[in-house]
Protein backbone atom coordinates (compact mmCIF):
# COMPACT_ATOMS: atom_id res chain seq x y z
CA UNK A 1 0.00 0.00 0.00
CA UNK A 2 2.78 2.43 0.88
CA UNK A 3 4.41 1.89 -2.79
CA UNK A 4 0.99 2.62 -4.53
CA UNK A 5 0.30 5.92 -2.46
CA UNK A 6 4.02 6.67 -3.30
CA UNK A 7 3.22 6.62 -6.81
CA UNK A 8 -0.37 8.27 -6.48
CA UNK A 9 1.75 11.40 -4.76
CA UNK A 10 4.35 11.24 -7.07
CA UNK A 11 1.75 11.69 -9.81
CA UNK A 12 0.27 14.56 -8.51
CA UNK A 13 2.68 16.84 -6.54
CA UNK A 14 3.04 19.03 -9.73
CA UNK A 15 -0.43 20.15 -10.39
CA UNK A 16 -1.51 23.33 -9.60
CA UNK A 17 -5.08 21.58 -8.16
CA UNK A 18 -2.82 19.80 -5.45
CA UNK A 19 -0.70 22.55 -4.33
CA UNK A 20 -3.97 24.58 -4.21
CA UNK A 21 -6.23 22.44 -2.56
CA UNK A 22 -3.42 21.65 0.07
CA UNK A 23 -2.84 25.60 0.45
CA UNK A 24 -6.82 26.12 1.10
CA UNK A 25 -6.95 23.16 3.59
CA UNK A 26 -4.20 25.30 5.49
CA UNK A 27 -1.16 22.78 5.02
CA UNK A 28 2.06 23.57 3.78
CA UNK A 29 3.88 21.30 1.14
CA UNK A 30 6.69 20.46 2.99
CA UNK A 31 4.76 19.53 6.41
CA UNK A 32 3.10 17.21 3.68
CA UNK A 33 6.17 16.10 2.18
CA UNK A 34 7.73 15.46 6.22
CA UNK A 35 4.38 13.61 6.99
CA UNK A 36 2.49 11.70 4.44
CA UNK A 37 3.72 8.29 5.19
CA UNK A 38 4.20 8.66 8.89
CA UNK A 39 0.55 9.56 9.17
CA UNK A 40 -0.95 7.14 6.96
CA UNK A 41 1.31 3.62 6.68
CA UNK A 42 0.06 3.66 2.96
CA UNK A 43 -3.28 3.51 3.54
CA UNK A 44 -4.40 6.83 1.54
CA UNK A 45 -8.32 6.77 4.05
CA UNK A 46 -5.94 7.15 7.27
CA UNK A 47 -4.83 10.66 5.66
CA UNK A 48 -5.92 13.72 7.12
CA UNK A 49 -9.18 15.11 5.04
CA UNK A 50 -6.95 17.84 3.69
CA UNK A 51 -4.50 15.62 2.51
CA UNK A 52 -6.92 13.25 0.43
CA UNK A 53 -8.42 15.93 -0.88
CA UNK A 54 -5.45 17.45 -2.53
CA UNK A 55 -4.64 14.21 -4.17
CA UNK A 56 -8.02 13.79 -5.30
CA UNK A 57 -7.91 17.44 -6.71
CA UNK A 58 -4.76 16.41 -8.25
CA UNK A 59 -5.74 13.58 -9.95
CA UNK A 60 -9.09 14.90 -11.35
CA UNK A 61 -6.79 17.82 -12.63
CA UNK A 62 -4.78 15.12 -14.78
CA UNK A 63 -7.61 13.25 -15.53
CA UNK A 64 -9.10 16.52 -17.45
CA UNK A 65 -6.41 16.88 -19.37
CA UNK A 66 -6.48 13.73 -20.71
CA UNK A 67 -2.42 12.86 -18.59
CA UNK A 68 -1.29 10.06 -16.41
CA UNK A 69 1.49 12.38 -15.27
CA UNK A 70 2.86 15.61 -15.63
CA UNK A 71 5.91 15.35 -17.89
CA UNK A 72 9.04 17.63 -17.84
CA UNK A 73 11.72 18.11 -19.91
CA UNK A 74 14.73 16.66 -19.28
CA UNK B 1 38.33 -6.41 -16.80
CA UNK B 2 37.24 -10.01 -15.68
CA UNK B 3 33.84 -10.00 -14.89
CA UNK B 4 33.06 -13.63 -13.85
CA UNK B 5 29.63 -12.90 -15.55
CA UNK B 6 30.19 -14.59 -18.79
CA UNK B 7 30.23 -17.92 -17.06
CA UNK B 8 27.04 -16.93 -15.35
CA UNK B 9 23.69 -17.63 -17.49
CA UNK B 10 22.10 -14.71 -16.13
CA UNK B 11 24.79 -12.54 -17.77
CA UNK B 12 22.26 -11.65 -20.81
CA UNK B 13 19.83 -9.94 -18.36
CA UNK B 14 22.95 -8.01 -16.88
CA UNK B 15 24.94 -5.78 -18.86
CA UNK B 16 27.58 -3.70 -17.67
CA UNK B 17 27.84 -0.34 -18.54
CA UNK B 18 31.01 2.01 -18.19
CA UNK B 19 30.87 5.68 -19.04
CA UNK B 20 33.88 6.25 -21.08
CA UNK B 21 33.86 9.61 -21.20
CA UNK B 22 33.44 9.98 -17.68
CA UNK B 23 37.29 9.66 -17.29
CA UNK B 24 38.00 13.10 -19.02
CA UNK B 25 36.43 14.46 -15.37
CA UNK B 26 38.62 12.63 -12.78
CA UNK B 27 40.18 14.44 -10.52
CA UNK B 28 43.86 13.91 -9.89
CA UNK B 29 43.72 12.04 -6.59
CA UNK B 30 46.28 14.54 -5.00
CA UNK B 31 43.45 17.47 -5.32
CA UNK B 32 40.49 15.33 -3.98
CA UNK B 33 41.02 16.58 -0.67
CA UNK B 34 40.98 20.06 -1.34
CA UNK B 35 38.16 20.13 -3.96
CA UNK B 36 35.83 18.25 -1.72
CA UNK B 37 36.70 20.66 0.92
CA UNK B 38 35.66 23.71 -1.28
CA UNK B 39 32.35 21.66 -2.39
CA UNK B 40 31.44 21.50 1.39
CA UNK B 41 30.79 24.99 1.32
CA UNK B 42 26.89 24.57 1.90
CA UNK B 43 26.06 26.86 5.14
CA UNK B 44 22.77 27.67 6.50
CA UNK B 45 21.78 30.30 4.18
CA UNK B 46 18.00 30.40 5.34
CA UNK B 47 19.20 32.03 8.60
CA UNK B 48 23.09 33.43 7.32
CA UNK B 49 21.13 35.33 4.42
CA UNK B 50 18.19 37.72 5.43
CA UNK B 51 14.73 36.31 3.85
CA UNK B 52 15.09 39.23 1.16
CA UNK B 53 18.47 38.61 0.34
CA UNK B 54 17.68 34.70 -0.15
CA UNK B 55 14.76 35.48 -2.08
CA UNK B 56 16.39 38.17 -4.58
CA UNK B 57 19.10 35.87 -5.02
CA UNK B 58 17.28 32.52 -5.77
CA UNK B 59 14.31 34.38 -8.20
CA UNK B 60 17.32 35.99 -10.68
CA UNK B 61 18.83 32.22 -10.65
CA UNK B 62 15.10 31.30 -11.44
CA UNK B 63 14.54 33.77 -13.93
CA UNK B 64 17.82 32.63 -16.00
CA UNK B 65 16.99 28.68 -16.02
CA UNK B 66 15.07 28.50 -19.18
CA UNK B 67 14.18 24.42 -18.84
CA UNK B 68 11.04 23.30 -18.58
CA UNK B 69 10.36 22.43 -14.95
CA UNK B 70 7.96 23.09 -12.23
CA UNK B 71 8.67 26.32 -10.48
CA UNK B 72 9.50 24.29 -6.84
CA UNK B 73 12.20 22.01 -9.05
CA UNK B 74 13.60 25.20 -10.25
CA UNK B 75 13.68 27.07 -6.96
CA UNK B 76 15.64 23.99 -5.73
CA UNK B 77 18.13 24.05 -8.37
CA UNK B 78 18.58 27.51 -7.58
CA UNK B 79 19.80 26.90 -3.80
CA UNK B 80 21.77 24.24 -4.87
CA UNK B 81 23.60 26.19 -7.09
CA UNK B 82 24.13 29.50 -4.21
CA UNK B 83 25.29 26.17 -1.83
CA UNK B 84 28.08 25.16 -4.66
CA UNK B 85 25.65 21.68 -4.49
CA UNK B 86 25.21 21.43 -8.07
CA UNK B 87 28.94 20.60 -8.62
CA UNK B 88 30.13 17.15 -10.28
CA UNK B 89 30.22 14.46 -8.82
CA UNK B 90 33.58 12.04 -8.15
CA UNK B 91 33.68 9.53 -11.04
CA UNK B 92 35.73 6.42 -9.34
CA UNK B 93 35.94 2.60 -9.90
CA UNK B 94 34.54 -0.12 -8.27
CA UNK B 95 37.86 -0.56 -5.78
CA UNK B 96 37.14 2.89 -4.75
CA UNK B 97 33.76 2.33 -3.88
CA UNK B 98 34.62 -0.30 -1.93
CA UNK B 99 37.11 0.94 -0.15
CA UNK B 100 34.75 4.00 1.37
CA UNK B 101 32.01 1.83 1.94
CA UNK B 102 34.37 -0.10 3.97
CA UNK B 103 35.61 2.97 5.59
CA UNK B 104 32.15 3.36 6.92
CA UNK B 105 30.46 5.98 4.15
CA UNK B 106 27.01 4.85 2.96
CA UNK B 107 26.84 3.20 0.32
CA UNK B 108 23.85 3.87 -2.66
CA UNK B 109 21.81 2.45 -5.29
CA UNK B 110 20.17 4.40 -7.78
CA UNK B 111 17.76 3.45 -10.12
CA UNK B 112 16.88 4.71 -13.49
CA UNK B 113 14.49 3.89 -16.68
CA UNK B 114 14.34 4.98 -19.95
CA UNK B 115 11.50 6.87 -20.76
CA UNK B 116 10.03 8.95 -23.34
CA UNK B 117 12.83 7.67 -25.92
CA UNK B 118 15.11 8.88 -23.81
CA UNK B 119 18.00 5.58 -22.70
CA UNK B 120 18.54 4.98 -19.26
CA UNK B 121 22.27 5.62 -20.22
CA UNK B 122 21.65 9.09 -20.99
CA UNK B 123 19.64 9.93 -17.45
CA UNK B 124 22.83 8.39 -15.82
CA UNK B 125 25.29 10.37 -17.94
CA UNK B 126 23.84 13.73 -17.13
CA UNK B 127 23.92 12.40 -13.14
CA UNK B 128 27.74 12.70 -13.37
CA UNK B 129 28.86 15.13 -15.60
CA UNK B 130 25.71 17.20 -16.94
CA UNK B 131 23.49 20.22 -15.52
CA UNK B 132 22.03 19.43 -12.14
CA UNK B 133 18.87 18.12 -12.54
CA UNK B 134 16.13 18.57 -9.64
CA UNK B 135 14.13 15.85 -9.79
CA UNK B 136 10.04 16.48 -10.58
CA UNK B 137 9.08 13.23 -8.53
CA UNK B 138 9.52 14.63 -5.32
CA UNK B 139 6.81 12.88 -2.52
CA UNK B 140 9.45 13.79 -0.23
CA UNK B 141 11.07 16.42 -1.69
CA UNK B 142 13.27 18.00 -4.69
CA UNK B 143 17.00 16.14 -4.84
CA UNK B 144 18.46 13.03 -6.37
CA UNK B 145 16.86 9.86 -4.64
CA UNK B 146 19.13 6.69 -3.67
CA UNK B 147 18.66 3.81 -1.79
CA UNK B 148 20.54 2.16 0.67
CA UNK B 149 21.55 -1.39 -1.58
CA UNK B 150 20.56 -4.57 1.24
CA UNK B 151 19.87 -7.85 -1.29
CA UNK B 152 23.11 -9.99 -1.91
CA UNK B 153 22.37 -11.33 -5.26
CA UNK B 154 25.52 -13.58 -7.08
CA UNK B 155 24.32 -12.20 -10.72
CA UNK B 156 25.54 -8.65 -9.75
CA UNK B 157 28.66 -9.59 -8.23
CA UNK B 158 31.32 -8.25 -8.10
CA UNK B 159 29.96 -4.57 -9.72
CA UNK B 160 27.76 -4.70 -7.55
CA UNK B 161 28.37 -6.53 -3.84
CA UNK B 162 24.86 -5.61 -2.23
CA UNK B 163 22.34 -4.80 -4.84
CA UNK B 164 18.91 -2.35 -3.78
CA UNK B 165 15.45 -3.65 -4.43
CA UNK B 166 13.94 0.14 -4.72
CA UNK B 167 16.55 1.11 -7.44
CA UNK B 168 15.73 -2.16 -9.28
CA UNK B 169 12.17 -1.01 -9.32
CA UNK B 170 12.96 2.15 -10.78
CA UNK B 171 15.05 0.69 -13.64
CA UNK B 172 11.18 -0.51 -15.02
CA UNK B 173 10.52 1.53 -18.43
CA UNK B 174 10.19 1.54 -22.09
CA UNK B 175 13.60 -0.68 -22.69
CA UNK B 176 16.86 -1.39 -20.62
CA UNK B 177 16.79 0.60 -16.94
CA UNK B 178 20.24 1.27 -15.21
CA UNK B 179 21.42 1.07 -11.82
CA UNK B 180 24.17 3.30 -10.55
CA UNK B 181 26.35 2.89 -6.99
CA UNK B 182 27.59 5.61 -5.65
CA UNK B 183 28.81 6.03 -1.63
CA UNK B 184 27.87 9.27 -0.08
CA UNK B 185 31.88 11.13 1.49
CA UNK B 186 32.94 10.43 4.95
CA UNK B 187 32.61 13.95 5.94
CA UNK B 188 28.58 15.01 4.43
CA UNK B 189 26.24 16.71 6.42
CA UNK B 190 23.27 13.79 6.94
CA UNK B 191 19.97 14.84 8.45
CA UNK B 192 17.06 12.47 9.99
CA UNK B 193 14.07 13.81 7.79
CA UNK B 194 12.38 13.78 11.10
CA UNK B 195 14.69 15.62 12.93
CA UNK B 196 14.08 18.25 10.61
CA UNK B 197 10.48 18.60 11.55
CA UNK B 198 10.41 20.69 14.37
CA UNK B 199 13.06 22.82 13.00
CA UNK B 200 10.89 23.44 10.56
CA UNK B 201 7.94 24.42 12.26
CA UNK B 202 10.60 27.21 14.21
CA UNK B 203 11.29 28.46 10.76
CA UNK B 204 8.36 28.15 8.75
CA UNK B 205 7.37 31.87 8.03
CA UNK B 206 11.14 32.28 7.52
CA UNK B 207 11.06 29.83 4.79
CA UNK B 208 8.18 31.13 3.10
CA UNK B 209 9.26 34.19 2.94
CA UNK B 210 12.39 33.39 1.11
CA UNK B 211 9.78 31.14 -1.37
CA UNK B 212 11.20 28.02 0.10
CA UNK B 213 8.12 25.31 -0.32
CA UNK B 214 9.65 22.16 -0.73
CA UNK B 215 11.70 19.85 2.20
CA UNK B 216 14.71 19.14 -0.29
CA UNK B 217 15.33 23.35 -0.78
CA UNK B 218 14.18 23.54 2.76
CA UNK B 219 17.38 21.23 3.72
CA UNK B 220 19.62 22.27 0.87
CA UNK B 221 19.20 26.30 2.42
CA UNK B 222 19.91 24.50 5.90
CA UNK B 223 23.00 23.41 4.26
CA UNK B 224 22.47 19.89 4.55
CA UNK B 225 24.02 17.18 2.54
CA UNK B 226 21.41 14.56 2.08
CA UNK B 227 17.93 13.72 4.32
CA UNK B 228 17.09 10.03 4.95
CA UNK B 229 13.93 8.68 5.83
CA UNK B 230 12.88 4.79 6.61
CA UNK B 231 9.71 2.86 6.00
CA UNK B 232 8.71 4.27 2.65
CA UNK B 233 8.24 1.02 0.26
CA UNK B 234 5.98 -1.94 1.42
CA UNK B 235 8.56 -4.69 0.00
CA UNK B 236 11.63 -3.37 1.64
CA UNK B 237 13.21 -1.35 5.03
CA UNK B 238 15.73 0.03 2.59
CA UNK B 239 16.64 3.52 4.19
CA UNK B 240 15.87 5.99 1.19
CA UNK B 241 18.23 9.25 0.47
CA UNK B 242 17.54 12.47 -0.62
CA UNK B 243 20.86 13.76 -1.66
CA UNK B 244 20.89 17.50 -2.23
CA UNK B 245 24.66 18.02 -2.38
CA UNK B 246 25.66 16.13 -5.63
CA UNK B 247 29.31 17.07 -4.79
CA UNK B 248 29.02 15.11 -1.51
CA UNK B 249 28.70 11.42 -3.96
CA UNK B 250 31.58 9.63 -5.21
CA UNK B 251 30.14 7.71 -7.68
CA UNK B 252 30.69 4.38 -9.56
CA UNK B 253 31.76 4.31 -13.33
CA UNK B 254 30.71 1.05 -13.87
CA UNK B 255 26.64 0.53 -13.50
CA UNK B 256 24.29 -2.21 -15.01
CA UNK B 257 22.02 -2.46 -17.56
CA UNK B 258 18.77 -4.33 -16.50
CA UNK B 259 16.37 -5.29 -19.05
CA UNK B 260 12.68 -4.45 -18.17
Amino acid sequence: MKNELHDRINRVINTTAFETCLENGGVDLIEFQFSWNKISDGDFDKLPKAYQDAILAGEQELKSSGKTVLEFAV
Amino acid sequence: MKTGLRSDPCFLRVWIWIVATWQQYEIDPELRGLVFLLNLMGKDILNGLSTNELSKEVQKLVCDDQRALPARSKIFAAIAKIQNFDVLPEAVEIEDVNSAVAEGCIELNRGLSSTRGVPSQLYAKELIIGALYPGTLSSKGNGIYFSVPSKEDPQYFPFFPKISIVALKYTKGEASGIVMRAALKKDAKLADSDDLKEYFKENRNRAKRAGIADLGAFAAALGIDALYEDDLYDDTGERIYTVLNRGALLIQKACILVQS
